[in-house]
This record gives C-alpha cells, structure tokens and sequence, in this order.
C-alpha cells in the first residue's frame, strides 16, 4: 500500500481519535475528580484508536494485495476485514474484465497467426504465378487490373521487364484491345457467361506471336466479382497447322505427278495415239515405272510416319560403316549423273565398326547426299567423308550448293520446314532432315551439325559412336515406346 | 497449219506424253526443263503457244509468265499452265492477272489438254483485263 493511502488514514483517525482521547479525559476527572482515572481513560481512548487505525490499514492493505491479484485464494476466515463485499464485487469485475482482456489477446494472436499464413500463402501464390511463362490477369467486377504476373508485364505495362509488378495501377490493359473485349463480354454476360476465348496477333519481347487469350469469370456466391485471363502463345501451334497444310500439299503433289503420267499414257493408249507395237510397249514401260515411283511414295510416306511414331522396330546390328556409305552414294549416283553432279566418296581407309540399323542409317546417309544433289546446281560437287576422330566416326556430306540462310540452319530439322529462299529449287516433303536427325540423334546416339555458306555450300556432319556392341545379344531392340510389329518392314526409300 | 509449240516442265515422263500428243496432230514440240529454258526457246523463236508448269526449278511458271508478258516481243503469246497443286493456288486469279488461256490441274487429260492448245493458238491470250491486276500472284 502507498504511504501517502497510510499517511491520510493517520491523519484521519488522529483528528477524531485525539479529540476524543481529551473529551474523555476531561469527562473521567469532572465525574472522578481522579487524575490517574482521567489518564487511564485518555490512554484507553488513543489504544483504541490506534487499534482502529492499524485494523482500518491492514484491511485497507489486504483489500489493495487483493485487487492486485484477484485470482489469488483468500487468506484467513475474514481476510479482507470490512471491504470483504467490496473487494469481491470488485474483484470479480476486475476478474471478468482480466478475462476479456486475455480473451482479446488470444484471439489478437491467433488473428496475425491467422494473416501471416493467409500472407505467407499469397506470397507463395504471387510467386507461382510470377513463374508461370503465360502472362495471366486479374481483374474486378469493373474490369479493374488488380493482379498482373510477371509474364504479363512486358504485355501490358511500356517499358516493362519481365518481373514481378509491385502496383497495378501501372498496368495499361487497353494495350491488348482484345482482352478489354474479352473482359467487358465476360461482366456483361450474366450468370452463365463463364468463359471466353479468342486469338489475335500480340508483340511479345519485340516479336509478334499469335496469342491465345481465355477469360474466366469469377464468381462468389452467384456475384460476378472479377475475372481472371491467361494468354497462350499458339505461334507454334498455328506454324505446326501452316506447315502440315503445306505438307499435305506438298505430298499430294507429289502423288499427282506420276499420277499425271499414268492418266496421260493410259488415255493416250485408249484413244489409238499409240500405233506402233513397240512404242505401245515403250508406253506400258513408262506407266509400270509411274506406278513403281507411287507405291514407293506412298511406302515412304509410311515409313516416315512409322518411324516418327517409334513403331517400327529397330534393328541395330554391327556394321562396316564404309560399306554402307558406298552404298549410299550408289544409291544416290544416277540422280548426281543427270545433273552432271560429280559425287566424289572420300572414305576412310580404317574399317570403321559401328552398331547401327543397317536400313536405317542408310536411308539418313542417303537423305543427305539426296539433298546435296537437289540444291547443287549442276556441274557441281557432293562429297562423302568418313573418318575416326577419337572414339567416335564422322561422316561429313558436303556440296558446291545453294546454301542455307543462317535464319534456317537452326530450324532446318524441323518437321515440314523448308527453306523458303530454296523452295523452288527442288520438290520436298520437309520431312527428309528431320527424319534424318531422328535417325542419327534418337535412334543411334548420335548427333547431326551443319554448317553452311550462301552459294558455297553445305556440310552437314554426323558423329556416332565407334565400336561393334552388344555381341551376342539380341539383334532386335525395339525402339522406346515402340510396339513391335510381326509384318515384314518393307524397303525403305528414298522418296524423290 | 500447225507449228511451233514450246513444253516448259521439269518431269521427263510428263515432257513425253505432252510432246507425244502435241507431235501425233502435227505440231513441232520443244521441250525445256525449267522456266529459264523455257524462256530462251521462246525468245530464239516466238512459239504458237507455251505449255507450262508451274513449280519448276531456276524460273517458276509464274516468274516464267511475268517475264513473256513484260516482254512486248512475248507479251501476247497464248499460254496455257498445267500443274499439280491445287485448291492452294488462286488459279482463277493467275489465269487473268497473267492473261493465261486455261489452268489445267494434273493428272490431266492429253486429249483435253490438245483441245485447249487448238482453241487458245486460235484465239490468242486474252486480253488485258479492265482493272489493272497485273502482278497479282497466285500466293
């Protein structure tokens, strides 16, 4: 208890306590005329006031112990004297208001338990969304970008990197005019107007790509309360269906070139053009060879399917590399001679062994040297190299060709791609070097470079591993993924 | 009277069937296995008519075609082009802006084709449409 508490009680009891200590006094000697009477009588009075006063304190201060600690078990039969009631009425009050308190704390912590996860997990969403390669958008119920990720950025703020956006409020969304549109369809369509899609032309880092953008409404409670927008970047996917239209074209038009002489000999045999014997012999000869060419089209175009989806089986066996270039080049030698083409086999004198599909790796050897004499113009030069660099065999085909434009030479094995700047020089599926690096890079271990000058020429180059392998083990090796087939492969060909 | 008709086309077998039919009804066929061949025949010695394909190596059928009627010397010579592609190309498109008497698709027919030859000898290129389209290409 303060001493100031003990100080005011003193002063308030000395008062009355000496006024009544002297009263008595006086009453005791007027009635008994004694002085020790009067003296007894004023002492008796101060030790009852003095009594009063230190009961009065040690209530007062069992009442100020109790109030600080009013959880605290009461001491005694009376321990608070006479503030008991008091002290309990006031000590259950400050009981209960302990008890909010505690209640409010505890409630407090486990509200910023609660928003430091809620923040933990929106860090952690932000973040994933930050690395996902499609720029994607969140807006409000009033079209209002409230959330835009890092791919989304450059898209639509000016100037922007490809980084994490710290204010919405930069994010200029009519820079995409076909997202406003997407977005404004998808607030103004009603409870059932969920989703929306569409595809425009859009810059991305400096370069315009077809994008796909899908709009998904949000909704709480059947409200729409914003909408969130993923955009795609489907150049790839539209190339791939420009390229297999173009392929197909080109296939059909190979198709109808034989197909064009056998109608043209068969009607010019029925209308009687053709009288002599042996000329209508001669005729019949052209048709026959016509056929011959569609059927081997037609088994090339098989094979080439076949091969790409890892149907066919693969059959590596040990193998002289050298006989199967020489193969090769007599495979590809009338072709370079109608051109007047000198194609000149520089072959190692080593005998390279190598474990490889004997058909296979002849048709990628054959390929290349087939394309080195299409893009040579004539009189010029294809040669075929093979050497042993280390532990590794290298077959170079090189010409006095075309060239290739530095813009191709990394999409050259592309499927269906084909240099623009050469497509007229000679027919094509743009199906042979992706086949051929197929070959070379997935089936034998391989790999395929190229190197090129404009109107020099071409080299391309393939490495493989040197060395017999597997002897004595299974000579059939399907390829991954690949389900074997029971029919005979038939021959492969070249094709052209 | 038949004459001098040039067969502009890079496939040998299709060269033979052409020339054979032409050659069978009386006409004096030259053969070139690409545009820029073909182009030279034709200035060495204008032709009735230039049958020709439209993918070729060196020249294009097209680049062929521009050339013969920028040339006034070749400006008016009766063409007819024969290919193998198809719906790809706007053949109705080419036939006029390069003044072509008939697109003929592949496989085609000699007979038909030999029909076409007379009829465009004797009536010659068409001529120059009313809006200027010339240039227009196919693709």
């Amino acid at each position: 208890m303060m001493n100031s508490t003990r100080h005011a009680i003193w002063r308030l009891i000395a008062g009355p306590m000496t006024v009544c200590g002297l009263f008595s006094v006086a009453v005791v000697y007027w009635i008994s005329g004694s002085l020790l009477a009067a003296a007894i009588s004023g002492a008796s009075c101060l030790s009852l006031g003095a009594a009063l006063a230190s009961a009065l304190l040690q209530s007062l201060q069992d009442a100020s112990e109790r109030l600080q600690r009013p959880a605290a078990p009461l001491r005694g039969a009376n321990p608070s004297g006479i503030f008991a009631t008091l002290i309990e009425a006031s000590s259950e009050r400050v009981r209960r208001a302990e008890q909010s308190a505690a209640d409010a704390v505890r409630i407090r912590t486990e509200l910023e338990a609660r928003l430091h996860l809620r923040q933990r997990l929106l860090r952690q969403l932000e973040a994933a969304l930050n690395q996902i390669d499609q720029p994607i958008l969140i807006a409000d119920a009033r079209n209002r970008p409230i959330f835009l990720n890092a791919a989304a950025a450059p898209v639509f703020i000016p100037h922007a990197a490809r980084e994490p956006v710290a204010n919405a409020d930069e994010v200029q969304i009519d820079r995409v005019p076909a997202a406003v549109q997407l977005l404004n369809e998808l607030a103004g369509g009603g409870a059932r107007n969920i989703r929306r899609s569409s595809e425009f032309p859009l810059e991305r880092d400096g370069q315009m790509i077809t994008c796909e953008a899908t709009a998904v409404a949000v909704r709480d409670a059947d409200h729409f309360v914003g909408s969130v927008m993923i955009f795609r970047d489907v150049t790839g996917r539209k190339q791939d269906k420009t390229r297999h239209a173009e392929f197909v074209a080109s296939v059909c038009h190979e198709l109808k070139t034989p197909m064009a002489g056998i109608r043209a000999f068969t009607e010019m045999l029925i209308d009687g053009d053709v009288e002599d014997p042996i000329e209508q012999k001669q005729i019949l000869g052209f048709i026959d060879i016509q056929v011959d060419r569609l059927a081997r089209l037609a088994d090339n175009m098989l094979n080439l399917s076949r091969i790409e989806s890892g149907v066919i089986q693969v059959q590596r066996e040990d193998c002289e590399l050298n006989e199967i270039l020489q193969k090769a080049a007599g495979v590809v030698a009338p072709a370079a001679e109608a051109k007047s083409i000198t194609l000149i086999p520089e072959l190692s004198d080593l005998y390279l062994a190598v474990h490889v599909d004997r058909d296979l790796f002849l048709q990628a050897v054959i390929n290349l040297l087939s394309n080195a004499v299409k893009y040579t113009p004539q009189g010029g030069e294809v040669h075929l190299r093979s050497r042993m660099y280390e532990r590794e065999a290298l077959i170079e085909v090189s010409d006095t060709g075309m060239g290739i434009p530095e813009a191709s030479l990394e999409r050259i094995f592309e499927r269906f791609y084909r240099v623009p700047e050469n497509n007229k020089a000679a027919e094509g599926t743009g199906l042979g070097l992706s086949l051929v690096h197929y070959i070379i890079a997935e089936l034998h271990n391989g790999r395929i470079d190229v190197q090129s000058e404009i109107n020099k020429g071409s080299c391309f180059t393939i490495t493989i591993p040197l060395g017999h392998r597997e002897q004595g083990r299974r000579k059939s090796e399907p390829a991954l993924g690949a389900v074997p087939i029971d029919e005979p492969r038939p021959a492969l060909t070249t094709g052209n | 009277m038949p004459g001098r008709i040039v067969i502009c086309d890079d496939e040998p077998y299709i060269q033979h069937a052409v020339r054979m039919k032409l050659a069978k009804s009386g006409y004096d066929v030259d053969v070139a296995c690409d545009g820029q061949a073909g182009l030279e025949a034709i200035r060495r010695e204008l032709p009735l008519l230039l049958i020709t394909d439209l993918q070729m190596p060196r020249m294009d059928g097209l680049e062929l075609c521009r050339a013969l009627r920028n040339d006034p010397a070749t400006a008016n010579l009766p063409i007819i082009m024969l290919t193998a592609k198809g719906f790809e190309i706007d053949s109705a498109g080419v036939a006029q802006s390069l003044r072509l008497s008939a697109v003929m698709f592949k496989p085609f027919s000699p007979r038909e084709l030999l029909q076409s030859a007379e009829k465009a000898i004797a009536e010659g290129a068409p001529p120059e449409p009313v809006a200027a389209t010339s240039g227009k290409t196919a693709n």
